[in-house]
């Protein structure tokens, strides 16, 4: 037994000692191996600064892992709140110049660039970028004392390895790799090798052979040799071509400003109510009547308006001008929305110059290349223009299976990507939302996704017009503005309870969506379809759209509690904007989700009736006027506003459709009107004993002026009001 | 008052003009010299401490215990009023507010003798009620008060409040009548009222308002005043009083005539309507199915003659007698009415029916935890517009099961369970099945009418709220 465990242990002894000789070896090996290139690895340091209010971007220290695809480490503003330069390895390949990678950093962001060796430093700037490969060449105003430039052998494919130089536990250490084996075969374009890790590549002897600065090698070893043997731009050549750019980007990117028709007038109680509802997005919070954006000047007098506009905002569309970078603005009319893209085209009234040009290239075999980029943005009547260099990090599956590329930098918005030979490569461009329905989806305060897109999927877009194009979205006649669609059901919104007690809990996520029809109006699509009140509508199916439309409707709490009819009195005149209409609001989420399918979409709509799930098909068509989108008409003299009984009205208040009556909309504080005890939402059903059956009769009537005579209705109570108005 | 939920209540009670009862300070009024100094030929101490001393025996503190069904289920709680006896076998006049749904009513006299009351009867409208005393046998006639003449009075009389403001039983307060004929919009359905700046509060409510002479020409009714202060209280003249209870007596219950007419003014200042003609009164509508309507009267029609009187409504003021003279025409027979149409003089037979019911009845759904009420034409006209039958959501309970529903009051019940309601008896019954069996079914489907618009709700009943 003692024998066992003492020949164990020898055993055991003699293994350990044997990893411990081959460590020793390795670590030999090791210093042998980094001892020629020691001397030359130097840390690059990027002193950041704000520029104006805007907080340092770029793409060194957040680059784009090509293991994994995500970003990595940290947005430059937090160099800045520690206090702390951003920094990189850089390899000395002359006394006063180092290779490092390309930091696609704005150099309005960069204060100062110092290099270190050691104790020594130097300030150093850009004398060059690599056109092919990822890469920086800065000069040293001094050479940094005890350091040594690489000096390179001849290129070899035998037994490589990587150097990389780095903080490794807060510190800089310089780490052996191995010459990673992998290749990447593409089905077309040249084999590669994907290079996780950058650094000097060293023969088995230590002897530098070559620079890794981005993450793709051909598999040969024609990337060996020494950077000094790279083509360069050199900093004056970029500036030419920045230069350039501007003057390409500044003509064939212009500002575009659009005014759009006031929005109507709701009262304060139902704008708060659609703002509540989620239903304003930031495109018409303010109901804006101005807008500047962008446009692209593209062939054919054609002007791409870079604008996501829900429908209902492009249909306030009334003037597009297009600002040129010299001459006088030009006015264009609309042509289309494009289907896919948050963009329209229109075409100009005549030419102007600066026509852009869409570059088709490979994105594939563009990546890590040398491009240029335009920041382009407009403030109102301002325009912002930054221009640098830049490249793709990566390309990613977009929408509809297209490539979509990808900066190093997560953020950038605004940027133009420019081929170096100034054409347009790809431009940030929303992408349409597909109509869902619902608060939670498409009416939520999101804001679109922005896609930095390849320019030649909007030419084939703006090419393949009218296919392309999205009918509904598109300015509108004042009168078609407030159009709605219907399927003329009332809705009430599932819960939990409901949708349990009606058996669509499974259909439903547990009545987070679908709603109970509780009413059908006859001669409505829903009545013609034989769709009867009980039933839950579930949700539409919509051909060619991926998503369902959801039924999903937000419980209404304003109308907890019946209308106060018999407390009207009591309400003081200036308070009557504030007074909700007590019948609900035509418009709810799934009237505006059906409205922006578009009229004349065909869709399918799943109902769930007496245990079964039944689907009917019907086409989008407009309501009858409904209350907020009822002719109106305003007596200045008498002081009110009337609309015409619309269908909604109508029902609340049980008025058949024979039965006269204008309903008051509005009533002016301290008019005849509000003096005679006029309150919103009454009737007037006669004036002067004629009787009252649209606002044109009421117009009509009441322009005779002198002493009227209104017969007023609320409810079951009735009055006869006069009102003296003169101009008899 | 009721919970504010939304801002449209929170305008409606931030404008209002009126409160419905309002705290006037409790400090003595330092009256008396001054009066003396300005009734220098009187000795108003003598006026007033005789009658009191004619009155006050007459006077009347009333608890009662009064069930409520306003908050979702039915409650009991007390409250206090003020009466005057009016017969020597223990009649009381008092208010129809503060004996309304009394299940026990208990009087004191100002002698400190206490009895029970039976409520022979009360009429919302005119807010009058007349209780019997339930005298011992045997007992000795009791003091009585002797009735006044209000259509006397003119503004600047003097008169005393005498009651038992906030339960302060045999207080007196003096003041004068400052206006004969006040007209209150909402409150006068057939009666004006005499307002007086006496001190009247809550507590005085059904005691007698009297003049200097010791007669009782009014029931104190409402004490209200503006936010800024004032008194200003109400009373309801005794001849409307007296007309009530006359009713009472003879029919056990207040019997008005309804003919659907709605009345309007030839002469509006509040609202600068004037039409040009200076006899008879407009028509302002006349409510649906009514008489009125079957008569063919219409509205913009001027009434000039009812019964060949004259029928003359040319301010508001005049409104609640000419509504009255509808109110006590004979049931059932055919009245002579002469109207003006487009100039178009025309004579039409109105038969009026009996007014019935003001109020609906009510029911209490224990479990569920919400009380009905029967919709009713003249207290819930906006419901009775949606629909002329059927019963409607009164109170709920809170916490309670119909609460966490979201059921609301006004909430119009439909169906329950697809079961067609229409009365409370049909709620009755559904409701008491479905409590007994609430172990193996505690969940039904209410059908109702919100605003307008169908709404279902489903009500979990199986929790029990009320479980101390």
């Amino acid at each position: 037994m003692n024998k066992l465990i003492a020949t164990l242990a020898a055993v055991f002894a003699t293994a350990v000692l044997a990893i411990t000789v081959h460590a020793t070896e390795k670590a030999s090996d090791a210093a042998k191996l980094v001892s020629a290139v020691m001397p030359a690895l130097v840390q690059v340091q990027y002193h950041l600064q704000f520029d104006k209010a805007d907080a340092p971007a770029g793409g060194l220290g957040n680059e784009r892992c090509p293991g994994c695809g995500k970003y990595h480490g940290d947005a430059l503003k937090k160099y800045l709140d520690e206090e702390r330069p951003v920094e990189t390895a850089g390899f000395l390949i002359a006394p006063d110049r180092v290779v490092t990678v390309d930091p696609l950093i704005h150099p309005r962001f960069i204060k100062s660039i110092t290099v270190k060796y050691r104790d020594a430093s130097s300030e150093a700037a850009v004398a060059g970028l690599s056109p092919e490969r990822k890469a920086a060449v800065l000069t040293l105003s001094k050479p940094l004392s005890g350091a040594v430039p690489l000096k390179f052998g001849d290129k070899t494919a035998d037994d490589l390895s990587v150097i990389y130089y780095g903080r490794e536990g807060g510190k800089w250490v310089a780490q052996i790799h191995p010459f990673p084996k992998n290749a990447t075969v593409p089905d077309s374009g040249e084999p590669y090798r994907l290079m996780m890790i950058r650094g000097v590549v060293v023969n088995a002897d230590g002897v530098p052979v070559g620079v890794v600065q981005g993450s793709r090698l051909p598999l040969d070893n024609s990337w060996q040799g020494s950077p000094m043997d790279w083509k360069l731009v050199s900093s004056d050549n970029l500036a030419a071509q920045l230069s350039k750019l501007e003057s390409v980007s500044r003509a064939g990117l212009v500002r575009v400003s659009l005014g759009f028709r006031s929005p109507k007038g709701g009262s304060d109680a139902s704008q708060a109510y659609r703002y509540r509802r989620g239903m304003m997005d930031d495109d018409d919070e303010d109901g804006s009547t101005q807008r500047n954006v962008l446009g692209l000047l593209l062939p054919g007098n054609k002007v791409l308006v870079l604008a996501n506009f829900k429908a209902r905002v492009t249909a306030r569309l009334e003037r597009i001008t297009v600002h040129p970078a010299e001459g006088d603005p030009v006015e264009a009319t609309f042509d289309a929305s494009l289907k896919n893209f948050g963009a329209f085209v229109a075409t100009l009234e005549k030419p102007l110059p600066g026509e852009m040009k869409m570059s088709a290239a490979d994105l594939l075999a563009l990546r890590e290349k040398l491009l240029l980029r335009a920041d382009v943005s407009v403030q109102g009547e301002t325009r912002t223009d930054y221009f640098q260099t830049a490249r793709i990090a990566t390309c990613k599956v977009g929408p509809r299976e297209h490539l979509y590329p990808e900066l190093d930098e997560p953020e950038a918005e605004d940027a133009f990507l420019f081929t170096t030979d100034h054409e347009l490569l790809a431009l940030p461009v929303a992408a349409r939302e597909q109509i869902s329905g619902g608060q939670s989806q498409s009416y939520s305060y999101s804001q679109a996704q922005i896609e930095l897109t390849p320019s030649v999927l909007l030419t084939a877009a703006v090419a393949g017009l009218p296919d392309t194009a999205d009918a509904s979205n598109a300015p509108m006649s004042e009168e078609d503005e407030n159009r709605l669609a219907w399927l003329g059901v009332e809705l009430q919104p599932l819960n939990r309870e409901l949708a349990r007690a009606n058996g669509v809990a499974d259909q439903t996520r547990d009545g987070e969506t679908g709603a109970l029809v509780t009413f059908v109006h006859p001669d409505s699509p829903a009545a013609k379809a034989g769709v009867e009140a009980g039933c839950v509508l579930l949700r539409l199916q919509v051909p060619g759209q991926a998503l369902p439309v959801e039924v999903q409707i937000e419980e209404d709490y304003m109308r907890a509690q019946a209308f106060p009819w018999d407390r009207l009195d009591e309400v003081s005149e200036v308070y009557f904007e504030r007074i909700p209409t007590p019948w609900p609001a035509v418009e709810n989420e799934f009237v505006r989700a059906l409205t922006d399918l578009g009229f004349g979409t065909r869709y399918t709509a799943e109902f769930f009736v007496d245990g079964k799930l039944v689907t009917k098909d019907f086409e989008v068509v407009a309501g009858p006027p409904h209350f907020d989108a009822a002719s109106r008409y305003k007596s200045e003299s008498v002081g009110v506003t009337v609309r015409d009984l619309t269908y909604d009205v109508r029902r609340y208040l049980q008025r058949k459709t024979d039965e006269p009556g204008v309903v008051i909309s509005k009533v002016e504080t301290g008019s005849k009107a509000s003096v005679a005890g006029i309150k919103p939402y009454e009737l007037i059903t006669d004036v002067n004993d004629q009787p009252v059956h649209n606002v044109k009769d009421f117009e009509r009537l009441t322009a005779a002026g002198g002493e009227l005579k209104l017969s007023v209705k609320r409810m079951a109570k009735g009055r006869i009001v006069t009102v003296n108005v003169g101009g008899n | 008052m009721a919970t504010v939920h939304t801002p449209l209540l929170r305008i409606l009670l931030a404008t209002c003009l009126f409160v419905a009862s309002i705290l006037p300070p409790l400090t003595p009024r330092a009256a008396a010299q001054d009066a003396d100094a300005a009734l220098a030929h009187l000795d108003f101490r003598q006026v007033v401490k005789e009658a009191k001393e004619k009155v006050f025996p007459t006077v009347v503190f009333i608890k009662v215990v009064r069930e409520d069904m306003q908050r979702g289920e039915k409650k009991a709680q007390e409250v206090a009023g003020s009466g005057v006896i009016i017969s020597a076998d223990g009649e009381v006049l008092s208010n129809w507010h503060v004996v309304d749904k009394a299940i026990e009513v208990r009087c004191m006299l100002q002698d400190g003798r206490a009895f029970p009351a039976k409520v022979l009867g009360s009429d919302k409208d005119v807010d009058v009620a007349l209780l019997k005393l339930e005298l011992p046998t045997n007992s000795p006639p009791l003091a009585f008060a002797t009735l006044g003449d209000s259509t006397k009075l003119t503004e600047g009389d003097f008169v005393m409040a005498m009651g038992a403001p906030f339960g302060l039983a045999r207080s007196v307060s003096i003041g004068i009548i400052s206006c004969t004929k006040r007209y209150l919009p909402t409150a006068s359905e057939y009666s004006i009222w005499l307002q007086t700046d006496a001190s009247i509060s809550p507590g005085n409510s059904g005691g007698p308002l009297v003049n200097t002479r010791g007669e009782v020409i009014g029931l104190n009714t409402r004490g209200t005043a503006s936010f800024f202060g004032g008194d200003n209280g109400f009373a309801v003249p005794i001849e409307v009083a007296q007309e009530v209870s006359g009713q009472i007596r003879k029919y056990g219950k207040s019997d008005w005539s309804w003919t659907g007419l709605q009345l309007q003014p030839l002469k509006d200042f509040n609202r600068n309507v004037y039409f040009p003609e200076n006899e008879g009164v407009l028509v302002a509508e006349t409510d649906p199915d009514s008489p009125a309507r079957r008569a063919g009267i219409e509205a913009g029609d001027r009434l000039v003659k009812l019964n060949g009187q004259p029928f003359n409504g040319l301010t508001q003021e005049d409104l609640p007698d000419l509504r009255r003279d509808l109110g006590l025409l004979p049931k059932d027979q055919p009245a002579k009415i002469e109207l003006v149409r487009k100039g178009e003089t025309r004579i039409v037979e109105l038969i009026p029916r009996a007014k019935g019911k003001v109020e609906g009845d009510t029911l209490d759904c224990p479990r569920w935890d919400f009380t009905v009420r029967a919709i009713n034409q003249f207290d819930n006209p906006n419901l009775y517009f949606q629909r002329n039958e059927g019963v409607f959501v009164y109170g709920i309970k809170v916490p309670g099961n119909a609460a966490s529903t979201g059921l609301a009051m006004q909430d119009i019940l439909l169906k329950i369970d697809g079961q067609d309601v229409k009365t409370l008896d049909d709620v009755k019954s559904i409701h008491a099945e479905a409590v007994a069996n609430v172990k193996s079914k505690h969940r039904i489907v209410l059908t109702v009418l919100r605003n307008g618009e169908l709404r279902q709700i489903v009500l979990d009943f199986s929790r029990e709220h009320q479980k101390d």
